[in-house]
């Protein structure tokens, strides 16, 4: 049984009177990729920004590594091995992308930087600043971070948003071999294809809570699921 | 701990700011006039602003993700400015 790296138990969230989250829960094992779905406004990225301290729940409890935090911050859980991607990563545009990864490489240690490059395919970028880069560059860039660092938990909001075929495959294929080193990742997104097949472990959010699928095998029969969220992409 | 080449950012950043506030206070010092104030408020407000933009807080989060607090970058900010504002009373007198 995989260990739980991290557990977001029953928080809730009122923005402008409407209550997006009542108590819902997730939890990202070691070794393991587990992935939320659910439409627009169910509060994912919700969530996963109460996980890091971005967002202060109103109830509910976030354990790391066996410490529980009502006020989690994310410089605090980075320390102890956090690393989070939001939804649009960027990296800052004061210096170029080598001399930032390079940043991190020095402070964490973590995976080779040659190795890093090479997976995200980011060797004709490393000269140029974040904002010089495309989509699909600027992601597989946000992303070396990441890698680089070898978190023991990786929190990746929309992985694969936004970008092409190709390199969904590239990111699909980094964030596959992360897990294999046992990090516990949890991703969100709505891009159902590359997300479903990546992932461990499906979490369905909806009408404030969530629900756990199991794997994308299983999630992909539950007939509410595919009815009231995957539609034609089942 | 911040990264050296942050340090010297958030240094840099700091003198920057402190530079534009004497500045202005010493502007303001001379000239009274309303609209003259309005445009120094503006002013004021729009280097807020910068302070807050996407760029700044993406940065914080790349940050956080090293393992650097705002706390920590607080206390590079104003250690730096209080050297800066020693340095100026010592150098001019106060």
């Amino acid at each position: 049984m995989p260990e739980e790296i991290l557990a977001v138990d029953s928080v809730g969230k009122t923005f402008g009177g409407r209550q997006v989250l009542k108590a819902a829960s997730f939890w990202a094992k070691e070794g393991r990729i587990t992935t939320l779905l659910g439409r627009n406004g169910c509060g994912k990225t919700t969530m996963l920004r109460i996980a890091v301290g971005e967002v202060r729940p109103e109830t509910g409890v976030i354990r790391y590594l066996g410490k529980a935090y009502t006020r989690p911050r994310l410089a605090v859980l980075a320390r102890r091995g956090l690393y989070y991607l939001s939804e649009r990563p960027r990296l800052p545009v004061t210096w170029c992308v080598e001399t930032q990864l390079q940043l991190i490489n020095k402070r964490f240690g973590g995976s080779s930087f040659g190795d890093v490059v090479e997976t995200l395919a980011l060797g004709d970028h490393l000269g140029k600043r974040f904002h010089q880069l495309s989509g699909g560059e600027s992601r597989r860039a946000a992303l070396a971070g990441a890698l680089i660092r070898e978190p023991t938990c990786l929190l990746a909001d929309e992985p694969f948003a936004g970008m092409a075929p190709k390199d969904q495959l590239i990111i699909g294929q980094a964030l596959r071999k992360l897990a294999a080193t046992g990090t516990a990742i949890v991703t969100a997104g709505h891009d159902v294809s590359p997300l479903l097949a990546v992932t461990d472990e499906v979490i369905w959010c909806v009408a404030g809570t969530t629900h756990g699928l199991g794997a994308p095998e299983k999630a992909r029969t539950h007939r509410q699921f595919v009815r009231e969220y995957l539609g034609w992409h089942s | 701990m911040l990264p050296w080449r942050y340090t010297a950012i958030f240094i840099w950043r700091t003198f920057l700011i402190w530079l534009c506030l004497h500045a202005l206070t010493a502007i303001q010092g001379g000239f009274r006039a309303f609209a003259l104030k309005a445009f120094l408020l503006a002013l004021a407000a729009t280097v807020a602003v910068a302070l807050l933009d996407a760029e700044r807080r993406n940065e914080r989060r790349y940050l956080a993700n090293l393992g650097v607090s705002r706390v920590g970058i607080g206390v590079v900010v104003l250690v730096a400015a209080v050297i800066l504002e020693a340095l100026m009373h010592v150098s001019i007198g106060s």
